[in-house]
Formats: structure tokens, C-alpha cells, sequence
């Protein structure tokens, strides 16, 4: 019920102020406890039944661009932030700075393109972001280099109870930790909302370090690339075939003990889930689990298709799994058997 | 008015060979500021304003748009899809479109993330048989919904940016539909003697073809062809036309001479901003089909600049669109008023 609010906010990694008012807005509003640290991370209590700390994680930030310059004609020059590859951007509708200004990333029209360059995909650099001014002296009354720029792309359900909308990752997680505070469960845990997971997990290590978890549980929206062409080994995860237990990524080895634990909460629980068959990417619990002398983590995924793109894509059903089980997970460690 | 009707155009579609579906909109339109209406068998619309004299003035601007169309629909619910008009690959990667099924079916152009995509990849351009239309369905259920031969266009929201530029689809050529629409109104308040023929062509972009019918039908004194011209961006010559300047009167082989330069006298005449540009022989627009339209129809070329053309962020601005419709019934009313067979003659 937060999602489709959630990834129309701006809020792109540094800058995700948009998305801590809403969130602290939502904790208000449910009596619960909370308090955001020097990141900017918001950490909130969910005050239950414990046995042990448990840390459940979900970025706030998201995929975007930030101003670098200004032209003489007063075109907007970008960098990126995150990983975002360039293809993504031709031709596409933004928003620049706190004030949302509309702009467009257009492209050299095909009639004027030499065939040199219609064989090289438009670098980042050639690229610009045009908000319709005609100079210099007039962007810079409504930009300033640094602002950040956040895709236009609306929330919408399509197809099979698909939907569609820039920063599934990780709105989807922000979204299942509201849920899961707002469900007030006699189990205690730490809903962490990071910041500035796409430039290096920086907001999971700082907040890791002031939880000291027993146990962190990190949600996501994760890698799925199940398009036609697409080779095997590269396709990660499938849409609609449930919650994603990753086992080993870029920055975690799971522990396998506390993935296999999880899998037999779901299989008891006639729960859909699969195992990331990939190794590329990572999140949050890169830090999470080397805080102090180490903390057990497990990621969650809803598989997203087209992931930093404007056009992410994920299923309903499979929101609904990472959501379920997420839930006996967190029930389940604080009932005092030990899974961990 | 003029923004109302761009933004209400451009939401709605008229991929070449299929701008009979939304037509209820043109009419609605210009129905107001002309007397009859009629179409040519391509499917061209043609709005006359009659005038007391003989003379016959065709208006053409071309209400096609490029678009895609469904070649094949694949396992999973995905779509393979050609191009109807000149696409740029690259500029359909990460893009929601509507495929105009059974009922409008929405989906997306979405490519391998980042995470899996090697830097070798990401230099290369798509080319079309690589991007597929994800549509969320299973093959099943979307055989029921889409059929092989089915149009698809972008979505895009038309935006408002900074002063009077606007962004959208297909402003090529309905920058210029608007244009005629202007024209048509402006033409209440200035008097004119001949019949004007507001046409909005059919398939201009698979080759022009809307224009030799209609024109055929009309048999005109003269043509007025409007098209968008490329406006300037940091990736061209400094010295393009540019937006908010004013149309670009086209000057080469297949206009006429005298007719072109009796409209920058006019434009001098009352103060319109005009740019110039030189297009020695073939010019990308109607004037191809209009100019040897039976046995041969004077035609003078005016452009509106238009940035990223081909995009789904075609963008233009409206004082470019209303300057142009108001010089265009300022010169229908000066050549009523002059010996039009002089200005014509050899």
C-alpha cells in the first residue's frame, strides 16, 4: 500500500530526503519509535518479544543523475550515480533538483547521425539534459551544479499483476519494512531505512554499527533478466516465481546455514521462492554483515526486471512472498529456537 | 488553444496507414474555423475554407506519425516488433508503449540491467530484432489480445518545460497540423478570396504518399508544405536555426522561387521572425509528392524547428507554431490581393 507512493518520490543516493519525510511521516502516524542517525539513516523500533537483535534493512536511495554543469546555451550536463548504463537514458523525461524541474534527455535525430555514430551506443558524456531555457544565465536561476535529477516514470499495473515504476530497488524494501512495523508483531526488531546504497552501502555500515544485530535481513529488489535472447547463467531470477534467497554476490557470502533455515520457513509455509543464480551485484549486506565481529545476514529479493532503468518492472505475487516471509523469518528468530 | 490541441493530438495516435482511428479529434478541431470537410482515399484530411474567389490554396502538413508495428509474440508474453517510419533504436530502449490490440495493451521496452551486462555491450546500440516489448502476459492470454499486423506507439506524457517549450511525441508534424489550425483562425479575422484546403497528410513518412493523392484531389494554384526543420542543439553546427525564431523558409530546386521569396517579403512586411535555409534538392517532406502533382504545383517550404526529431521527446516551441500560422494568413491574404498568375510566371 506505500509502494506506488514510495517509488514516485526522488530520491537519488545522498539526496533522499523526499523519501525520510514520507517514511517518518508513515512512523508517525503508527506510534512507532524511531530516530535517524548522522547519515541520515532512519532507524525504528518494532518493540516485541527478543531473543535477539535483529537488524531488517532496505535502502532509500535509488539510481539517478547529478548535475556537473552547465552549458553556454544553458544545456545541462550529468554524471551518473549508481550504476546505471547510458542506453537507459536516451530519449527520456526528467526531473532536475529539490524544485523538480522538467527536462528532457533528447537524441541527435537519426536524419543527422553518420553511420559512425549509429554503430556506438551515445556515451554519458555527449549526453544533456534540456529544460527548455536559452541560456546560460537562465538555467542557472532554476539549477545549480549538484543537483540531483530523478527519472519521470509513473507507477503503473499492467499484465499479469505486474507493475511498473523507476526505484522498485529498493522501494519494494522500504515498502515491506513500513509493513511489517505497521503490522506491530510481538517479535522485537530494528526496521532500518539506509541511505546511499548505490554508492557503496555507506548508510548499512553506519547503522549495522550502532545495532549490532545478531541478525540482519536484508530486502531488495534484485537483478531478473528472464527476457527472450537472454543467456541462461544470466538471467539471475524469473519473475513471479516467488521471494529470492541470495546465496553469494559481490559483496556476501551468505551464511548457508541461515539461507537453508529460511528456505524451510518457506517450504513449511508453502511459500514461492527461488535462489539467485548469480553472483553480479550486491547490497547492503556487504556491510551489514562485517559489522564489528561479524553479523549472519540474508537478503530477500523481489526479482525486478529492467532494474535502474525508469521502467523497473516486478510481480505482485512475488511482493507478497518476500513480504510473508519476511515475517515468519523475523517471528520465527524471536520465538527462541535457534535458527541462527 | 494551441498547446490544448498539441497535447491532445500527440496523446493520440496516427501511425502511418492508420490515421483513420483517431480522426474524431482533427475534426473537432477545425471543424469551428472551416466549411466542409472531405478525405482523399489514403486517408489524408482535408479541411476547405471557402473564399468568394477561384483560387486554390492547399495547406499540407502531415498527420502521420512514426510508430511500431507486432511481427511476432513470443513465449512468456514478450513481442518482437518492426518499424513503421525511421526509428532510432536507441531511442525505444527503456520506453513504455501501448499496443493498439484488441484494446490497448500497455507494455515496456526493457533491456539487461547493468549488473549483467559486460562494458563491451554496453557501447554497442540495440538494433530493433534486439529489443522485445515485455507485456506481463503469457503467450496464451496475449494471442487473445494482440495480432501480428498490430501498431504500437510510445506513451509520453507531453511535458511544459521552461517559457513556451513543449515536449512530446509526434510533434513532426503536428507542430504544423497546429500550425494550419492557426492559420484557419486567424484567416476569421483577415480576409481571403481563395479556397484554402487545410490538409493533414496520410504516410508522409513511408514516403510522402498522402500528399500525392490529396493534392491530386484538390488540383491547387499553389502549395504551402509544412514540416518541422531540425532546431539547434550542442551537437550541431552553430549556426542552425534555432528555436523561438521563427519558421525556416526553405529555399532550393523544388520550391518556387518567387512564391518563396514573396513570403519573406511578407514576413518583412509585418514583422514576423523568419529563418532561412538552403535545401538544394531533395527536402524530406510533402513537397516531394506535391510539387509534380499532376502537372505541377508552385510550392514554397516552411519548417517549425524541432529538437531531437524521431524521439518521444520531440520538442518545439508554441511562439514558433502561432508566429508561423499568423505570417502563413497574413500571405494568403497579400497574394489574394496581387496578381498571383505575375508571381507565378516565368
Amino acid at each position: 500500500m506505500f509502494l506506488k507512493e514510495l517509488t514516485e518520490l526522488s530520491g537519488v543516493s545522498g539526496c533522499e530526503y523526499e523519501v525520510r519525510n514520507y517514511i517518518k511521516d508513515k512512523l508517525a502516524l503508527m506510534g512507532c519509535d524511531y530516530y535517524v542517525d548522522k547519515l541520515g539513516n532512519i532507524i525504528a523500533h518494532n518493540k516485541g518479544r527478543k531473543q535477539k537483535t535483529i537488524m531488517v534493512a532496505a535502502h532509500m536511495d535509488e539510481v539517478g543523475l547529478i548535475v556537473s554543469n552547465i552549458d553556454s546555451d544553458g544545456f545541462i550536463k550529468f554524471q551518473a550515480v549508481g550504476g546505471i548504463d547510458p542506453r537507459v537514458l536516451n530519449s527520456k523525461a526528467v526531473y532536475v533538483g529539490d524544485k523538480k524541474i522538467p527536462g528532457i534527455i533528447g537524441s541527435k535525430a537519426i536524419h543527422l547521425m553518420t553511420s559512425d555514430e549509429k554503430e556506438k551506443a551515445m556515451p554519458l558524456d555527449k549526453m544533456y539534459i534540456d529544460i527548455g531555457t536559452s541560456s546560460k544565465a537562465e538555467t542557472e536561476k532554476l539549477v545549480s551544479i549538484g543537483d540531483y535529477v530523478s527519472f519521470n516514470s509513473k507507477y503503473v499495473e499492467f499484465g499479469n499483476n505486474l507493475i511498473k515504476a523507476k526505484a522498485l530497488d529498493d522501494r519494494t524494501g522500504c515498502s515491506f519494512i513500513l509493513e511489517l512495523l505497521s503490522m506491530k508483531l510481538d517479535a522485537d526488531f530494528y526496521g532500518v531505512f539506509t541511505v546511499m546504497e548505490e554508492v557503496g552501502l555507506r548508510g548499512a555500515e553506519t547503522a549495522a554499527y550502532r545495532l549490532e544485530p545478531d541478525l540482519g535481513i536484508v530486502l531488495e529488489g534484485t537483478v531478473c533478466a528472464d527476457m527472450p535472447e537472454v543467456d541462461e547463467e544470466d538471467k539471475s531470477t524469473l519473475i513471479g516465481k516467488g521471494a529470492v534467497l541470495s546465496l553469494m554476490d559481490n559483496t556476501t557470502v551468505y551464511d548457508i546455514d541461515l539461507v537453508r533455515s529460511i528456505a524451510k520457513i518457506a517450504d513449511d509455509n508453502n511459500i514461492m521462492y527461488q535462489y539467485r543464480k548469480s553472483s553480479a551485484g550486491g547490497n547492503d549486506a556487504g556491510a551489514i554483515h562485517k559489522t564489528k565481529s561479524g553479523a549472519k545476514t540474508a537478503a530477500i529479493s523481489v526479482p525486478c526486471r529492467y532494474i535502474h532503468s525508469p521502467v523497473c518492472v516486478a510481480s505482485k505475487n512475488d511482493i507478497q512472498s518476500v513480504l510473508e516471509l519476511t515475517k515468519l523469518v523475523i517471528l520465527e528468530n524471536q520465538k527462541g529456537e535457534d535458527h541462527v | 488553444m494551441l498547446k490544448e490541441f498539441l497535447f491532445d493530438v500527440c496523446t493520440n495516435h496516427f501511425v502511418s496507414g492508420f490515421e483513420h482511428i483517431n480522426g474524431q479529434i482533427l475534426k473537432k478541431y477545425f471543424h469551428p474555423y472551416t466549411d466542409s470537410f472531405e478525405k482523399d482515399k489514403l486517408g489524408s484530411y482535408i479541411f476547405k475554407k471557402s473564399g468568394p474567389g477561384n483560387k486554390k490554396i492547399m495547406l499540407a502538413a502531415h498527420i502521420d506519425e512514426i510508430g511500431l508495428m507486432i511481427t511476432r509474440i513470443l513465449d512468456g508474453g514478450f513481442l518482437s516488433f518492426t518499424t513503421v517510419g525511421g526509428f532510432n533504436p536507441a531511442t525505444l530502449v527503456a520506453q513504455e508503449v501501448t499496443i493498439h490490440g484488441r484494446k490497448r495493451v500497455y507494455g515496456v521496452i526493457g533491456i539487461k540491467p547493468p549488473h549483467v551486462t559486460s562494458e563491451e555491450e554496453r557501447k554497442k546500440p540495440h538494433k530493433i530484432k534486439d529489443l522485445f516489448i515485455d507485456t506481463g502476459y503469457s503467450k496464451e492470454e496475449l494471442e487473445k489480445l494482440v495480432k501480428i499486423g498490430d501498431i504500437a506507439t510510445l506513451n509520453r506524457d507531453p511535458i511544459s518545460l521552461q517559457g513556451s517549450l513543449i515536449s512530446a511525441k509526434a510533434f513532426d508534424d503536428r507542430a504544423c497540423v497546429a500550425v494550419m489550425l492557426e492559420t484557419a483562425k486567424e484567416l476569421n479575422k483577415i480576409s481571403h478570396k481563395s479556397n484554402i484546403y487545410f490538409t493533414a497528410t496520410a504516410q508522409e513518412e513511408t514516403g510522402t504518399r498522402g500528399a500525392k493523392t490529396s493534392s491530386y484531389k484538390i488540383n491547387p494554384d499553389i502549395g504551402i508544405v509544412l514540416d518541422v526543420g531540425f532546431g539547434k542543439t550542442p551537437d550541431m553546427p552553430s549556426d542552425s536555426p534555432e528555436l523561438g525564431k521563427g519558421p525556416i523558409l526553405a529555399y532550393g530546386g523544388r520550391l518556387n522561387p518567387k512564391l518563396t521569396r514573396k513570403f519573406a517579403e511578407v514576413c518583412k512586411k509585418y514583422n514576423y521572425p523568419l529563418q532561412h535555409e538552403a535545401m538544394p534538392a531533395k527536402t524530406g517532406t510533402d513537397t516531394e509528392a506535391l510539387q509534380v502533382s499532376r502537372e505541377g504545383i508552385p510550392c514554397i517550404l516552411l519548417s517549425i524547428p524541432l529538437r531531437y526529431m524521431h524521439t518521444s521527446v520531440e520538442t518545439i516551441d508554441l511562439y514558433d507554431v502561432e508566429i508561423t500560422g499568423k505570417a502563413i494568413a497574413r500571405f494568403i491574404n497579400e497574394l489574394d490581393n496581387s496578381d498571383l498568375e505575375e508571381i507565378l510566371c516565368f
